[in-house]
């Protein structure tokens, strides 16, 4: 868990995905903007909520259904310094879902906690 | 003077695109300076000059077109969402209006960077 102080960052962004890994571009269209924010060395983070928390899950076949396998590029987060990543535990669990990710590194909070972390940054933009 | 980013994520013919242009339209009269609008996902069809709406219904380009002239809005659009969505970028066959500039996401970094409140519609 996280120990940074709970102020507002004054640049940072928080990427928030509401949409699971297929439905529509929502996932690609947010993590593209992630990474561009990352490679301006802007602060961004990363949020998944909701339906969203379904872009996390382990061992998804894009190519089932002829989709963009954009989740293997989440592994590039980190080399454009994207290492805030928050899942909501509630939405895991309403979902049944395991703490089990295809990428390391996931901050997994309670809906609490997930929703003060969201409000400490300045920009939010949901996909 | 306060300034003011919008993203517009929804197409000409969604009634949010409407909210959109209105909320920019009563920032303007409040005194805020809109630095720019981008224009994502299917926010990028807006830009189409191709799009034929039934005169008896809102006219989302000439709105935009408005903004634009008036007020020197910025409207800029992510370039690769507007090519996925047929929008033709080059030379004389452009189906991009001239109220709209071609850009990238670099471009959203920086308008997130540089106004005082983003909203995203």
């Amino acid at each position: 868990m996280s120990t940074e102080n709970t102020n507002t960052n004054t640049n940072s962004v928080a990427v928030l995905n509401a949409h699971s890994s297929f439905n529509g571009s929502y996932g690609k269209d947010a993590l593209d903007v992630a990474l561009i924010f990352g490679s301006y060395e802007q602060e961004v983070s990363l949020f998944f909520q909701g339906e969203g928390v379904r872009q996390l899950v382990s061992a998804q076949n894009a190519s089932l259904i002829d989709a963009k396998d954009y989740l293997a590029t989440f592994s590039a987060l980190e080399f454009y310094d994207v290492e805030n990543i928050y899942v909501c535990l509630t939405s895991l669990k309403q979902r049944n879902l395991a703490v089990d990710f295809h990428i390391n590194n996931v901050n997994v909070l309670a809906e609490q906690e997930f929703s003060e972390k969201l409000r400490q940054h300045r920009t939010i933009l949901r996909f | 003077m306060p300034t003011l980013a919008v993203i517009v994520t929804s197409s000409p013919i969604e009634n949010l695109t409407v909210t959109a242009i209105k909320l920019i339209t009563g920032a303007l009269s409040h005194g805020i300076s809109v630095i720019g609008v981008f224009f994502y996902q299917d926010g990028v069809i807006n830009a189409s000059k191709d799009i034929q709406i039934p005169s008896d219904e809102f006219q989302t380009l000439r709105a935009w077109r408005t903004l634009h002239q008036q007020y020197q809005v910025p409207l800029h659009l992510c370039i690769t969402a507007g090519e996925k969505r047929g929008l033709v970028c080059e030379g004389e066959n452009t189906n991009i209006d001239e109220a709209f500039t071609i850009s990238g996401l670099g471009e959203l970094v920086e308008l997130t960077s540089k106004a005082d409140r983003v909203v995203q519609l």
